[in-house]
């Protein structure tokens, strides 16, 4: 009986490891330090297919180029969200400045939009 | 209709015709649809104001009416009253509604011509905290 138990647990590990999806700040966070390392595949690792094609590694390399003067990244913070469109916005903070990071997730959890703007300094 | 929001959209109409007819720095010739749009809205503004003290006075006499035809027990009478001050209201309602959107709009060209004069691009004062995007935006895919 607990020999059973005990397989029941573990499979509902299993499975809920398996369906789990990384977080829309995850998300966020992975592709933003990607693009600043100028990582192509880093960028595009969590986009939809349809936003892969539009990435270049010339437009990976500007973006990393406009992030590299703002010094080391720090940690995202949410600043808005409305999830049933799958909108997520998030402030980046680096050394010298910050920089607002938005997301559009598909309903696959995957980067259907992803637009970094620089933020006015405080 | 409280006096206080009269005056305001008064002074509003009034300030927004006072600003068409100052003169303009850097593009003034170019623009004179400017000062033609400026004093249209505050023309605007005063007719919206007018219409809801308008329905604001009606609405007012018919509750009168109803609470008389009421207390006289008079329930048919009383109904309709009531609801013909229900439907000055509602037309008040849509005249504020009105007049938030002409607001709007007004607020929206302003802050275009002070883009395009290069100065601040907001007229409303930001939330503490909030962030303000600047520059150019990179990425890919419309949010």
């Amino acid at each position: 009986m607990r020999t059973w138990a005990l397989f029941a647990v573990l499979a509902l590990a299993v499975l809920i490891a398996g369906c789990s999806h990384d977080g829309p700040q995850v998300l966020a966070e992975a592709t933003t330090r990607a693009a600043y390392d100028d990582d192509l595949d880093g960028t595009v690792a969590h986009f939809d297919p349809a936003l892969k094609a539009q990435v270049t590694r010339a437009t990976v390399g500007q973006l990393s180029d406009a992030l590299h003067p703002l010094g080391t990244m720090h940690q995202f913070t949410a600043v808005g969200s409305t999830p049933a469109a799958g909108r997520y916005d998030y402030q980046a903070s680096f050394d010298k400045g910050r920089m607002l990071v938005q997301l559009r997730l598909d309903p696959d959890q995957q980067i259907a939009a992803y637009r970094v703007t620089p933020l006015a300094p405080q | 209709m409280s006096t206080p929001r009269t005056l305001a959209s008064l002074a509003l109409a009034a300030a927004l015709a006072t600003a068409a007819e100052r003169p303009l720095p850097a593009s003034a010739d170019a623009t004179p649809w400017i000062v033609g749009g400026a004093a249209a809205a505050a023309a605007t503004l005063l007719i919206i104001n007018h219409n809801k003290q308008v329905h604001a006075k009606y609405a007012a006499y018919d509750h009168q009416v109803a609470a008389e035809q009421a207390a006289a027990n008079d329930a048919a009478a009383a109904y309709r009253s009531e609801r013909q001050a229900y439907q000055h209201e509602a037309a008040l309602v849509a005249a504020y509604k009105h007049e938030t959107t002409v607001q709007h709009r007004i607020v929206v060209a302003l802050e275009r011509q002070l883009g395009e004069r290069g100065g601040p691009t907001r007229l409303v004062a930001d939330e503490p905290g909030q962030v303000v995007p600047s520059g150019t935006s990179y990425g890919w895919g419309t949010l």
